[in-house]
């Protein structure tokens, strides 16, 4: 879904709000529609990253992807740039972020920057909301990701 | 000694699955199975909700097809309510519906099955996604994703939601639509034409290289079921099952649709979380049919928009009035696509398409419900019964993957006996036994037992079940 059109700059919240803290992307977009100023970014929420948004990069200078992330200790925002040495198996479904970007210069000769903030989890479990931990690490992260956007 | 050849998981499909090939002592194909591994159960968990709830909660079965679901659950809520929706809330759920249509076709045609087609079957497997597509073929990627993206906004602006829209409802529509979105949409529909017929006109220039595939990816002759209108035209939405046998003749007059318990039947196997559904007048199994893209265009006349009823008659000249390959499901689905294409242009400019009557209410007029509509990959079918309160008492989902069962395990009988040779399992024949099931384009999620993406194994098995080898990705 969109919560906001926007030039420039693109975010997207990705992950299962019905898994617990999968859904934390979602939730950061949505708390992010509330801190920015209308038309400042494109915010959406999708489920995973899937090719079609290869043309989306094209429009933008700055892409932020935000998502929990394995790994990270629960309620901790990391913020990194994509790894293209790491790039996952190809999958016509989904892609990671890296070779998401790379289809955005191959096929449309894109290359905008991309930003990925994630946010470590306690539970992907089957189930609606955030455990509390990870709820409060919401504003944590949708400030971080607005403070990149003003500073860009 | 005979051996079991087993392939586990099948890859590029929706959902989980294995493929198990028997051999006997000669080394010869003797059986194969396409067995749906994982199971759902949407049929019993939705049981005590209210039936108002059913076309949001079905939605939740897929990912790819959740338009198809709240199209045909809204249809069997229509029905236990006793309305027809408004004209105008009956054209937006087709607009919906072939936007859904167009997107899920195309993830099929060109995520799924074009690396096979660009790159060969025994082409590099590192290759054979989209991302090699868009390496080698930048076009053709750019046209799925546009198509793809297209289709998705569709659902989206119109539903309310990219995936599990809200925008169906029992009734008909919950939004009206406004002119600015009718706009937008037709907008995008010259770009969409033409990357369909791009499409099109690669795969007729290149269709000559898979003659291979043509004759024995699933060729055999079956009956084919398919919701057709008035005319006798292809209609996604609504209309009467036909169903014709391998030579084109009408196996019964057109059906009701709310009347297919009279003629479909279901089978289950123990091997299978998938029913297999059969033509009740021949039994099971011989009553076997196939649903979908192809078996809509050899059902019906013709498909009613002009540039792709001069497709078909190409594809007519090419492949005969009904086509038997299963390999000819790709080149049905552009034409099938490019049909969507037109019909959406046609509703979207017709007088009443923003009129605000959108929805018909009522309460709870009848104890059961029949939906029926034709989904990406066939004809799909919503059952309830319901108590006089509207809560669910029973829920039974024909889906155009279960209709398709029986012609995807003979096809992959014919695959193997094909191409498996000996013992010893190589890459080329794992990919020809995939792709004839991707033929098909099979939803096992929305078959209501798997969750998540389709990987493959191919198990060979000695006469004592013992494994003799595997193949897995």
């Amino acid at each position: 879904m969109t919560f906001t059109d926007g030039a420039g700059v693109l975010v997207l919240g990705v992950g299962n709000s019905l898994r617990a803290d999968d859904g934390v992307g979602e939730a950061v977009v949505e708390r992010l529609g509330g801190v920015l100023p209308p038309g400042i970014a494109d915010l959406r929420a999708v489920y995973q990253l899937t090719p079609e948004l290869a043309a989306d990069l094209a429009e933008v200078a700055l892409v932020v992807v935000v998502d929990a992330a394995a790994g990270v200790p629960p309620g901790e925002v990391v913020v990194r740039e994509p790894d293209a040495a790491s790039l996952g198996e190809p999958f016509s479904h989904s892609v990671d972020p890296a070779r998401l970007a790379a289809m955005a210069r191959a096929l449309y000769g894109a290359s905008p920057r991309m930003l990925l903030v994630g946010i470590g989890p306690a539970s992907l479990e089957p189930g609606e909301g955030l455990s509390p931990v990870v709820a409060a690490a919401v504003d944590v992260a949708a400030d971080t990701i607005a403070a990149i956007i003003r500073e860009r | 000694m005979s051996q079991t050849i087993v392939i586990d998981p099948v890859t590029r499909i929706e959902g989980h699955s294995k493929i198990t090939i028997q051999l006997d002592d000669r080394g010869e194909v003797v059986d194969a199975q396409f067995h749906v591994t994982q199971f759902r159960g949407f049929e019993r968990i939705t049981q005590g909700r209210p039936v108002h709830e059913m076309p949001a909660l079905m939605a939740r079965i897929c990912g790819i097809c959740p338009v198809s679901h709240l199209i045909a659950s809204a249809k069997a809520v229509d029905d236990i309510m006793a309305v027809e929706p408004t004209p105008t809330g009956a054209d937006l759920r087709r607009v919906i519906n072939l936007g859904q249509i167009v997107q899920s076709n195309a993830l099929s045609f060109f995520h799924l099955s074009s690396p096979d087609l660009l790159f060969g079957f025994d082409g590099d497997p590192a290759q054979r996604n989209i991302l090699g597509v868009a390496a080698a073929n930048p076009q053709l990627a750019r046209d799925g994703i546009g198509l793809r993206k297209w289709g998705q906004q569709i659902i989206e602006w119109m539903g309310g939601k990219r995936i599990h829209p809200e925008g169906i409802v029992p009734g008909g529509v919950a939004f009206r639509l406004t002119e600015e979105v009718r706009d937008r949409i037709l907008a995008g529909v010259p770009d969409a034409l033409a990357a369909t017929e791009r499409a099109i006109a690669w795969y007729k220039s290149d269709m000559l290289r898979w003659e291979e595939e043509a004759t024995t990816l699933g060729n055999f002759r079956s009956a084919f079921m398919a919701l057709v209108d008035r005319q006798g035209n292809v209609d996604h939405y609504g209309g009467w099952i036909k169903v014709i046998d391998a030579d084109g003749h009408a196996l019964a007059e057109p059906i009701d649709p709310k009347h297919f318990n009279d003629y479909i039947g279901e089978a289950v196997e123990p091997w299978s979380y998938l029913k297999s559904t059969f033509w009740k007048p021949m039994g099971y199994p011989d009553g076997i049919y196939r649903v979908g893209p192809l078996a809509r265009l050899n059902v019906a006349e013709k498909t009613g928009t002009p540039r792709a009823d001069e497709e078909l008659e190409k594809f007519r000249w090419r492949v005969g009035r009904v086509a038997s390959s299963s390999f000819h499901y790709h080149y049905a689905r552009l034409i099938d696509t490019l049909h969507a294409i037109e019909k959406i242009e046609l509703l979207l400019r017709g007088p009443e398409i923003t009129g605000p009557h959108t929805r018909s209410t009522a309460g709870i007029n009848r104890n059961e419900g029949i939906g029926v509509s034709e989904a990406p990959r066939g004809t799909l079918m919503h059952h309830y019964k319901v108590d006089d309160d509207g809560l669910v008492e029973w829920v039974n989902l024909v889906i155009a993957t279960g209709h398709n069962n029986m012609a995807m395990n003979r096809a992959v009988l014919q695959v193997a006996r094909h191409y498996v040779k000996g013992d010893r399992l190589e890459e080329s024949m794992l990919n020809r036994v995939e792709s004839v099931i991707r033929c098909y384009d099979p939803c096992l999620s929305c078959s209501t037992h798997a969750l998540g993406q389709m990987a493959i194994k191919i198990d060979l098995l000695a006469p004592d079940g013992r494994v003799l080898s595997q193949l897995a990705r």
